[in-house]
C-alpha cells in the first residue's frame, strides 16, 4: 500500500483529503504544521508528500527544502498545494523540484490524476 | 528688510571688503551687520556656528578655489544664499558656480551699491523660492511613498481575505464532492441534483474571489500579462465547452463563427480565457431562456493587425445612458429595474483592462429590449515578430 503524507494547517481540508485518498486505498498520514511535517516524513518515508504552502512553523517551502535536503525525503514527489494568489509561487514551487502546483479549491479527479501520475500508477481513462 | 541684515564676506583682498561696506553705506534703506574673514576656513569655521542672511564669497582665495569652498560652506551646514564675486570676466567660473548651487553672481568690475543691493535681495528671494520648492518636492514624494504604501496594504489585504475565504470553501467543496462521488455511500439522484447545485454555488464564489483579487491588482497597476503566440480559435472552443452545461440548463444554444484559419493573436491565453469567459458567461446570464447566444471571430477588415472577437445576446440590452458605464468598476445594472442577476460588477472592468494591456479595445453595442453584443479586438501574432523569435534563439 502506497503511503501519503498531508502536511495541511487547515483540519477540515485535512480530514476531506485523507478520507478521499483512504478510500482510494492509500495509506495515509497528517502532519498541521510544517516541521511535524518534515519530522513525520523522515519517520514514515511516504511515497508522496501534499504539502500546503501556508502554514504556521515554516510554511511548505521551508519544509521542501528541509526535505530536499534530507537523504530519505529528498526525492520524494511533492504536490503544492495553496489558496495563495500571491505572484511567484507556482514558480518558487518548480524551483524546488514540486511534482505538482494546485490552487484550492482544487479538483478532487485532478489531484487524483496528479497522484497517480507522481506514483507511477495507471490513469483510468476520463481524468 | 524688517531687521538687520546679517551679511558675512570671505575674501582675501582688503580692499575688496572695504569696497563692499562702503557700497553697503549707500544703500540707506538698509541696516546691516558685516562680518569680514580674510581666509576660506575661518570663514567657514564661523559659518558652521552662525547662519547670516546672506554670504558673499570671492571666487579666488589664495591657494583655496572658490569652487571648492562651496562644496565646504555647504558641508558645515549653511545653506542659505550665497553669491559668489568673480573676477574679470570670468563667466565660465560663474556657470560652474552656479551648477554648484550659489543663488547669484557679481562681477568684481562691476559691483556698485545698485547691483550689490539687487544681487543681495534677488539671491534671497530666489533662495526661498528654492527652499519653497525643496519644501513642496519633499512633500510631493512623502505623499507618493505613502499612496504606495496604502495601496500595498491594500492589496496585502486582499490577498490575505481571498487566502481566508477560500480555504473553508476548499474543504466544504472537497466535502460535497466526496458525497457526490458516493464515497460515504450511494446517494438518490434528488441529493446528487442538490449537491450539485451547492458545488456550482461555491463555484461561483470562487469565481468572485479571483475578481475581487483581480481588480485589485487592475487598480494597483500590478495586473500583468504574459503574451505568446495564441490560437483564439482553441479558446472559444475551450470556452464553449466550459460553458455549456450552464447554456444547456437554459435551454440556450451556443453558436460559434469562426473564421477559417484564423491567423494567431498575442496574448496571455489565461487571461484571454477569461475574457472570452466573461463575456459569454453574461450573455447566457441576461438572455432569455430558449434563444441563442453568438460568438463570432474574424479578422478585421478595416484593421487586419486585429482578430475581432463579439458576443451577441438576445438579452435586455443596454439603456443608451448606461452604455459607456458598462465597462466602469463596481458599476451594475439597476437592482430595482432587472432583479436577481447578481454580480460584483467587477467582470467588465477586469474585461477591459485585460484587454487593453493587450493593446486592443472593447465596446459595447446594444439595442434595448433587443440585445447586447460585446466586441474586443487583439493584436494578431505578426510573422516577422516570430521569425525574429526564432533567429534569434538560432543565432
Amino acid at each position: 500500500m502506497k503511503k501519503i503524507l498531508i502536511i495541511e494547517d487547515d483540519q477540515k481540508i485535512s480530514m476531506a483529503l485523507s478520507v478521499r485518498l483512504k478510500s482510494k486505498g492509500y495509506e495515509v498520514g497528517c502532519a498541521f504544521d510544517g516541521s511535524q511535517g518534515v519530522n513525520l516524513a523522515v519517520k514514515n518515508e511516504p511515497d508522496l508528500i501534499i504539502l500546503d504552502i501556508s502554514m504556521p512553523a515554516g510554511g511548505g517551502f521551508l519544509a521542501a527544502e528541509r526535505l530536499r535536503n534530507l537523504a530519505n525525503t529528498a526525492n520524494t514527489p511533492i504536490v503544492f498545494i495553496t489558496a495563495s494568489k500571491e505572484p511567484g509561487l507556482k514558480e518558487k514551487a518548480r524551483d524546488l523540484g514540486a511534482f505538482a502546483f494546485l490552487e484550492k479549491p482544487f479538483d478532487a479527479r485532478s489531484l487524483l490524476a496528479i497522484i497517480r501520475r507522481a506514483l507511477g500508477e495507471p490513469v483510468p481513462a476520463g481524468t | 528688510m524688517e531687521n538687520e541684515l546679517q551679511i558675512i564676506v570671505i575674501d582675501d583682498d582688503p580692499a575688496d571688503i572695504v569696497l563692499i561696506q562702503r557700497f553697503l553705506d549707500e544703500i540707506e534703506v538698509w541696516e546691516y551687520d558685516l562680518i569680514a574673514h580674510n581666509d576660506a576656513t575661518s570663514g567657514i569655521a564661523e559659518l558652521a556656528v552662525r547662519h547670516p542672511d546672506v554670504v558673499i564669497l570671492d571666487h579666488m582665495l589664495g591657494s583655496d578655489m572658490g569652487l571648492e569652498v562651496i562644496d565646504r560652506i555647504r558641508d558645515v551646514g549653511y545653506a542659505g544664499p550665497l553669491i559668489f564675486l568673480t573676477g574679470r570676466g570670468d563667466e565660465e567660473i560663474a556657470v560652474q558656480a552656479w551648477k554648484a548651487g550659489v543663488d547669484d553672481y557679481i562681477p568684481k568690475r562691476s559691483v556698485s551699491a545698485n547691483s550689490l543691493k539687487r544681487s543681495i535681495s534677488h539671491a534671497i528671494e530666489k533662495h526661498k523660492l528654492r527652499e519653497a520648492i525643496e519644501k513642496q518636492r519633499k512633500k510631493l514624494q512623502e505623499t507618493n511613498e505613502s499612496l504606495v504604501r496604502k495601496s500595498e496594504e491594500v492589496r496585502t489585504f486582499y490577498h490575505a481575505v481571498s487566502h481566508e475565504l477560500k480555504t473553508p470553501l476548499t474543504s466544504a467543496r472537497e466535502f460535497m464532492s466526496i458525497l457526490l462521488d458516493e464515497i460515504a455511500g450511494p446517494i438518490a439522484e434528488q441529493q446528487r441534483q442538490y449537491l450539485e447545485t451547492a458545488r456550482e454555488s461555491l463555484d461561483q464564489m470562487t469565481y468572485y474571489i479571483d475578481d475581487l483579487l483581480d481588480s485589485t491588482r487592475l487598480e494597483t497597476g500590478k495586473l500583468t500579462i504574459d503574451p505568446k503566440p495564441t490560437s483564439l480559435t482553441d479558446v472559444i472552443g475551450h470556452v464553449i465547452r466550459m460553458l455549456k452545461r450552464r447554456a444547456d440548463a437554459k435551454g440556450l444554444s451556443l453558436a460559434t463563427h469562426v473564421q477559417p484559419e484564423l491567423p494567431a493573436v498575442r496574448a496571455d491565453r489565461r487571461r484571454i480565457t477569461q475574457v472570452v469567459s466573461n463575456l459569454v458567461g453574461n450573455a447566457i446570464k441576461f438572455t432569455a431562456q430558449g434563444d441563442e447566444v453568438n460568438v463570432r471571430a474574424i479578422q478585421d477588415p478595416a484593421a487586419p493587425d486585429y482578430v475581432r472577437v463579439s458576443v451577441e445576446d438576445t438579452g435586455c440590452g443596454i439603456a443608451e445612458e448606461h452604455r459607456e458605464r458598462v465597462f466602469d468598476r463596481l458599476y451594475q445594472v439597476d437592482r430595482s429595474e432587472s432583479p436577481s442577476q447578481g454580480g460584483l460588477g467587477l467582470g467588465l472592468n477586469i474585461c477591459r483592462g485585460i484587454v487593453e494591456l493587450h493593446g486592443g479595445e472593447i465596446t459595447v453595442d446594444s439595442t434595448e429590449g433587443k440585445g447586447s453584443t460585446f466586441t474586443f479586438t487583439v493584436p494578431v501574432q505578426q510573422v516577422s515578430e516570430l521569425v525574429a523569435h526564432q533567429s534569434g534563439e538560432e543565432s
